[in-house]
């Protein structure tokens, strides 16, 4: 029964998305140590739209989004099986470079991280190290562009020297996403980025993820399902490390197939 | 009789009386409760903590403040009862020569010091005299000066003596004695009569309603209190003993010909005689050879110790694995368990004969010099700075590693732009602190950096011998023939007040700096 179910959603993504996945997932398994968090889950992930994924907390969603962009490494006792294609090639192939390929999917955190450094510094920071600008100009233009696109240039124009600290929650927040852009990323993955900000920053914060969803392709992890509905185009739903349910967001809220994706979502399972 | 009235025996009584109490009024608390422990205010444990604690608290503070003010009353009454015409102090008549007023005066009053420190020592020898048992007090009362050989006696049995015995100095002595010997059964035996009285008074307030709880809450916070007080007390102590000889030193002295000197060599001028021409001092006691010396050596030391603790502390935080951390670690702490004078040993028969091999014997004629006490100090300072910076590199979140590594920096693009930045105050700090303990470090310095040499001036090559503050002190405390009427002396004082407060200056700053740091991140 479980069974069909996941066969089935597989054909339909096949037909629906194929020509435009941008990471495919098949059969990803994930241990820390004897801990096996995630288990057999394939997923595809559309570029150019939002995918949510959500589920009670400790079901490994935080562990699926750092596979894709292999963060995992940096983790001594974690282990990560199976395949995982950006763009239709293996990142977890021998030649690729984990650091390279962080470049190219990005990341934004649940607590913004803001580096104790200037506004500047903080977006600057990503090209610097991977040599992006030809010259200053063109750096300025990278910084200018990147606070654009996350919606902060407005505010801080007028003090890109001063610490990225002294700024607000959501204005940090909205600085790790632009610093995160500032490296052109094709996938921005985000792990909660909302939890730690108040009503009106979530607000701010979702509507540019809904802009982002333009450029780029955007993973969000989120625990609010309401978030979860008003930002994404698809929503997967994992559960104790399985992949339980994966399809359009409209879909997933208003007419769950499987009896745990409904529990959960009128409230059952927390 | 006596042997009940000592600090010891009376700590004792105390805790075994707190012990009983404790028993008993845990009884009578639940004798009172008529059988029904619910209807006390507090738990019978409670009501015998109680007990215990009035009991033994204010007995056991009043003791120790007593043998600490005890010592004090005993040293202001030597200075009240001698007579201002005593023979021993006045200047003789041809040694006056064409001496000043002034002259005179300060020579007596070197005398009256030296008088009071014979006292002193004569005391403590017929003390020990009469503790090994060949003699009584009432023995001692009927002593004369002239009449046995008293000081062979004494000495005989082991005692110090250090001038010879007047009479004069056995009277005062006996004075002496008899008062510490009153001040020792008056403590013990007030505090008996306290423990007797906290003991009594304590089980007899206990009720059904005695808030047994609340009392022994008190109780706690006091000795707490007390016993913070003391550590702070200490410091007080020390800033007391060192100000007023430093300050003598510096009005006899100079206070900037001692700042300012270029040279450090003493010569054993007596205080308030200056016996040079032009009624100089012939000691030349200049602080700067000796800071020069200090702040040199303690440079080598941090060149040493600052890159090498440094980098093993982001090599053990940032790229060891579990394993090599588990036993890196515990071996870097043993290490700074090492005692400095091994260190010492080290530094003179491994690294100095090394050196002056490596660099030739023109250079470096002794195998003591800058860089031998500087290079070992370095290698005790390495544990130090290596868990003092681990500390504050594992203090920056772990965010900041995730958003660098998430933003596609290696681990060392990581560690330089944005760990090493972050942790930059708080490293300032460890250096600082390392610092200061270089100033302060002796017993390296005494082995390896020339303490019997005769260096006096500021000495630029790292690889000769130095002079520093530390050494100077061991120097002048230890070596002969230097009277505590001695200038000389004197200086060593100022020499411990100066180093006071560089070090307690740097370790503020130090704590000022790594304050700032956590704020970063709270
Ligand atoms: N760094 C880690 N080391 C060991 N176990 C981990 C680590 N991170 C997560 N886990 C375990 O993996 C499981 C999934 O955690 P996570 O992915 O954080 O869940 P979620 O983000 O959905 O709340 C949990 O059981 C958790 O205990
Ligand atoms: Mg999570």
């Amino acid at each position: 029964m479980e069974d069909s179910n996941m066969n089935d959603m597989r054909l339909t993504e096949r037909r629906v998305g194929q020509a435009e996945a941008k990471i495919s997932a098949r059969d990803c398994q994930v241990w820390y140590g004897d801990n096996h968090a995630i288990k057999d889950v394939n997923v595809d992930i559309d570029d150019k739209a939002v995918t949510a994924f959500i589920g009670p907390s400790g079901c490994g969603k935080s562990t699926f989004l750092r596979c894709l962009n292999r963060m995992n490494d940096t983790i001594d006792i974690a282990r990560v099986e199976g395949e995982i294609t950006l763009d239709g090639e293996d990142i977890y192939d021998r030649r690729v470079d984990p650091v390279q390929l962080r470049a190219k999917v990005g990341m934004v955190f649940q607590k913004p991280n803001p580096f104790p450094k200037s506004i500047y510094d903080n977006v600057a920071y990503g090209p610097r190290i991977h040599g992006l600008a030809k010259d200053k100009a063109e750096l300025d233009a990278i910084v200018e562009n990147s606070l654009k696109k996350a919606a902060l240039w407005k505010e801080v124009k007028d003090r890109l020297t001063a610490p990225g600290t002294g700024l607000s929650g959501g204005q940090q927040q909205r600085l790790c996403i632009a610093r995160a852009i500032a490296t052109s990323p094709e996938v921005l993955l985000m792990d909660e980025p909302c939890s730690a900000l108040d009503p009106i920053a979530t607000a701010q914060v979702e509507e540019l993820i809904d802009e982002l969803r333009a450029g780029f392709s955007v993973v969000i992890v989120t625990h609010s399902m309401q978030q979860a509905a008003r930002v994404s185009q698809k929503t997967a739903f994992f559960h104790l490390g399985e992949l339980v349910e994966f399809g359009d967001t409209g879909q997933i809220f208003t007419n769950p197939k499987d009896p745990r994706t409904e529990s959960y979502i009128t409230g059952r399972i927390g | 009789m006596s042997a009940i009235l000592s600090g010891p025996a009376v700590l004792l009584v105390a805790l075994v009386l707190a012990a009983v109490g404790f028993f008993l009024g845990r009884s009578r608390a639940i004798a009172s409760s008529g059988g029904d422990q619910r209807r006390l205010h507090s738990l019978p444990k409670q009501h015998g903590w109680h007990v215990a604690l009035a009991t033994f608290v204010p007995a056991v503070i009043f003791i120790m403040l007593w043998t600490f003010f005890a010592g004090l009353a005993s040293n202001v009454y030597v200075e009240t009862i001698i007579p201002g015409d005593q023979p021993e102090v006045r200047l003789p008549l041809d040694q006056r020569g064409d001496l000043t007023e002034r002259e005179i005066e300060i020579r007596e009053a070197g005398r009256r010091d030296l008088f009071i420190a014979n006292v002193k020592t004569l005391a403590v020898a017929i003390r020990g005299y009469i503790d090994n048992g060949n003699a009584t007090f009432e023995d001692v009362e009927t002593w004369r000066a002239d009449l046995a050989p008293l000081q062979e006696r004494l000495r005989a049995d082991g005692q110090v003596v250090g001038a010879t015995v007047t009479q004069g100095m056995l009277t005062l002595a006996r004075d002496l004695i008899r008062f510490d010997r009153t001040m020792g059964w008056l403590g013990p035996t007030i505090a008996l009569a306290m423990i007797a009285i906290g003991f009594l008074a304590s089980l007899a307030v206990i009720s059904r309603d005695f808030r047994a709880r609340i009392s022994v809450e008190r109780w706690v916070r006091g000795f707490l209190v007390f016993a913070s007080t003391m550590a702070i007390l200490t410091t007080v102590a020390i800033l007391y003993a060192l100000t007023a000889p430093s300050l003598r030193f510096f009005s006899e002295y100079g206070f900037f010909n001692f700042l300012f000197g270029l040279e450090w060599a003493p010569a054993g001028d007596v205080v308030g005689v200056p016996e040079g021409p032009d009624g100089q001092y012939e000691s030349a006691l200049g602080f700067l050879p000796l800071i020069w010396g200090t702040l040199y050596i303690s440079l080598v030391a941090l060149l040493v110790s600052v890159p090498l603790g440094l980098f093993a502390a982001i090599y053990l935080s940032e790229f060891a694995t579990k394993r090599v951390r588990s036993l890196v670690k515990p071996a870097l702490e043993i290490l700074a368990g090492v005692p400095t004078i091994v260190y010492g040993i080290f530094a003179l028969v491994t690294i100095g004969p090394f050196l002056q091999a490596v660099v030739g014997s023109t250079i470096m004629p002794n195998t003591v010099s800058v860089m031998t006490a500087g290079v070992v100090m370095g290698m005790m300072l390495v544990p130090f700075v290596s868990s003092l910076s681990d500390d504050v590199i594992n203090a920056v979140p772990q965010a900041m590693r995730d958003g660098s590594l998430g933003l596609g920096a290696t681990p060392s693009e990581t560690v330089t732009k944005v760990i090493l930045p972050a942790a930059l105050p708080g490293i300032v700090g460890a250096i600082v602190l390392a610092a200061s303990r270089a100033i302060g470090e002796t017993m390296i310095v005494v082995l390896a950096a020339g303490a019997l040499s005769n260096v006096t001036g500021l000495e630029p090559n790292p690889f000769g011998a130095v002079v520093t503050v530390t050494t100077r002190i061991v120097a002048v405390l230890t070596g002969e023939g230097s009277g505590f009427d001695s200038i000389d002396v004197l200086a060593i004082f100022a020499l411990a007040f100066t180093l006071f407060f560089i070090t307690l200056g740097l370790n503020l700053l130090a704590q000022r700096i790594v304050a700032k740091y956590r704020e970063q991140y709270e």
